[in-house]
């Protein structure tokens, strides 16, 4: 009689390698019953996983088509298997897993879309922040508003991307949001945030996303601003701050002089 | 002289009020900002397109023991996507039994 | 900042337990049908791991709801059968997550689900040996203790069965019961399931059950299949309504224990709220039939 690890060790080979018969001291309760039983231990492992990377990479999932999603993931998850039972968090190497995967070799946007999806997921998830009143924002004079670090909510993130990435994902996020051939070009920068309850993307200049990466360096405001105007004198500078604000996406911000931050009553 | 701060400081106290007003105006319509919606599975918040946990299992068969071939599909489907070097490809994937 | 202002101020909610009648799996689908319509319903169940986030829309529905209704906990992470360590980072999430939301209830599976740091991501079986018994009363005891709470340990859905056990799966529940003190889960789905794929007498399983222990019962639907000898081959996949045979069986488990809160659940192919509530409400006629009959305290 195998121990309990001797156990599980070998039904984990037999799970993993879908060609091996099923552990020898499984019972039969009629002669050669067992691999179809097996089998459902099997498919409930990867089907239950596969439906994880499908739920959190829809827009993936329909560029490359059902069949090879599936089949791409299932060696994704034998390579990739979760670490937690926690499965909000997994998934998160697929980008860098379709880098390298050969079969999907020539469509080099798609770890990009992958990026974007894992953060979106990320935003639905990340911990809540009290978006920072304007308010406090105006009381300032100028010296101290360049001295500002602006800290933003754990929600938002940043995609600087060589291809469409907003534009695939648009299109391809659900089932009713391609309608038609459609054809893409074009670097894209996309602006993540949760305002609320609801996780968003914004397609945004690339002088914007410059800006917003100085902020996410927690470079101060003046610093973060120059930055940008050495390179594009001419960038929306209002319209990045203001996008922020309604995005809701500045939690908090910090001077030497003061801190400000909502705090709850 | 007049430094690349000096010149920011200046910008962002001017910029701070006019960019709140900006925020609580209805909002404009602009060319170089798209906004999009999480996950819209129609009629659907998006907190519902979760995979998560389960003590279910399952009887859809995602299971194969033969495994897959993974090839490009001769004929595109709905998306193309035009390259920096302004090679064009099409988004779908073939997965075939092996 | 974490809203945890809005957390306290919600926090006026009950502390009693489960009452004994129906509750059922709390699905994303329903959050805004459930807080629109406060239905009439006992009470709702979820798996703590899909609260383990840091924030969004999971605590914000779940924190309102809690506000509303008690909440049982039912855990598939833990694998309590694994022949290695209880996962400790994975025991204090779930802690702190009970302490966020003081679930009445707190249940897992009799199951295993991890193996060298990897996550299955399905409830497998054991081997009912006196090896196996050890190491689940040593987890079920390290739990508790952890917790600082008793918790109910659930009969599982078995598509195989092993070529050498030493207790039934009855007498294996019985026996951690008696030696951890931890009280049981009775699903009877999954002894419909099990007994139909493993070849033994469900009525028998549920009169050998150990009632005494029982203190929350589950129901859910199965798939049909087959297996490689066309012999029926059931599937666990709480995708549809509970079916007669189960209805049936959950009458038999009734005359046994005492009416203890029964949950319906239906986690694949979720229906809207209405045909959902309608499964408790039948549920809770059989509860209230079954006390009339049998006059239950």
């Amino acid at each position: 009689m195998p121990s309990l690890e001797q156990n599980q060790s070998a039904f984990v080979a037999a799970l993993r390698e879908p060609r091996q018969d099923p552990p020898s001291f499984i019972a039969e309760p009629t002669p050669r019953s067992s691999l179809r039983r097996f089998n459902v231990y099997r498919n409930n492992v990867y089907a239950g996983l596969i439906g994880v990377l499908g739920a959190r990479y829809p827009a993936v999932q329909r560029l490359v088509g059902d069949e090879f999603f599936k089949a791409m993931a299932r060696i994704f998850i034998d390579g990739h298997p979760p670490h937690s039972p926690v499965l909000i968090e997994y998934g998160s190497g697929l980008a860098e897993f379709l880098r390298t995967f050969e079969p999907a070799a020539d469509e080099p946007y798609l770890a990009d879309v992958a990026t974007l999806e894992w953060r979106m997921h990320q935003a639905r998830h990340a911990a809540d922040a009290i978006p920072l009143h304007a308010s406090h924002l105006i009381q300032l004079d100028e010296g101290s508003a360049a001295r500002l670090t602006i800290r933003l909510a754990p929600a938002v993130s940043l995609i600087v991307s060589e291809y469409p990435v907003f534009s695939l994902w648009r299109a391809n996020a659900s089932d009713e949001a391609s309608s038609g051939h459609q054809t893409f070009s074009g670097a894209e920068c996309v602006l993540v945030t949760r305002p609320d309850l609801i996780a968003e993307a914004v397609r945004i200049p690339q002088s914007s996303a410059m800006l917003i990466a100085a902020l996410l360096e927690h470079k101060p405001l003046g610093a973060a601003i120059g930055s940008v105007l050495a390179v594009d004198p001419h960038f929306p500078l209002h319209r990045t701050l203001a996008l922020l604000i309604a995005q809701k996406a500045i939690a908090g911000v910090a001077s030497q002089d003061e801190t400000f931050e909502e705090t709850p009553s | 002289m007049t430094t690349p701060l000096k010149i920011a400081s200046i910008a962002v106290a001017g910029t701070l009020a006019s960019a709140f007003a900006m925020a609580s105006a209805p909002a404009q319509a602009a060319d170089d900002m798209e906004k999009c919606f999480g996950i819209a599975k129609a009629g659907q918040n998006d907190c519902a397109a979760e995979g998560s946990n389960s003590c279910a299992g399952t009887s859809k068969v995602d299971f194969d023991p033969h495994g897959w071939k993974l090839v490009k599909k001769g004929t595109c489907t709905t998306t193309t996507v035009t390259l920096p070097d302004g090679k064009a490809r099409t988004g779908s994937l073939e997965a075939i039994k092996g | 900042m974490r809203q945890d202002s809005q957390i306290r101020v919600l926090r006026r909610w009950s502390h009693g337990p489960i009452p004994a009648r129906a509750g059922v799996g709390l699905k994303p689908e329903h959050y805004e049908s459930v807080l629109e319509t406060l239905p009439d319903i006992g009470w709702f169940e979820v798996h703590p791991e899909n609260y383990m986030g840091d924030g969004g829309a999971p605590h914000f529905y779940l924190s309102r709801v809690r506000a509303r209704y008690p909440i049982s906990f039912h855990g598939v992470g833990l694998s309590i059968g694994s022949a290695g360590p209880v996962d400790k980072a994975h025991l204090a999430r779930l802690k702190a997550l009970m302490a966020r939301y003081e679930p009445a209830m707190f249940s897992e599976h009799l199951a295993w689900s991890t193996h060298d740091g990897a996550y299955l991501n399905d409830l497998l079986p054991l081997p009912y040996t006196a090896e196996t018994l050890n190491v689940v009363c040593r987890h079920v005891d390290e739990v508790q203790t952890a917790l600082g709470r008793r918790m109910l340990l659930e009969n599982p859905s078995t598509y195989i069965a092993f070529a050498h056990c030493e207790l039934s799966e009855t007498d294996f529940l019985g026996e951690v019961a008696r030696r951890t003190g931890c009280g049981l889960l009775l699903d009877v789905n999954n002894v419909f399931v099990s007994a139909t794929n493993n070849g033994f007498d469900a009525d028998a399983y549920i009169d050998a059950f150990p009632a005494a222990h029982v203190g929350e019962i589950h129901l859910g639907g199965h798939a049909d299949a087959e297996d490689d000898t066309d012999a029926p081959l059931l599937i666990d996949a709480h995708d549809r309504e509970v079916k007669d045979a189960v209805w049936a069986l959950y009458r038999r488990a009734l005359s046994r224990t005492s009416a203890v809160p029964t949950l319906i659940e239906w986690d694949n192919d979720v229906p809207a709220w209405p045909v959902l509530h309608a499964e408790a409400r039948h549920a809770d006629a059989v509860l209230k039939e079954n006390g009339t009959t049998h006059a239950k305290p």
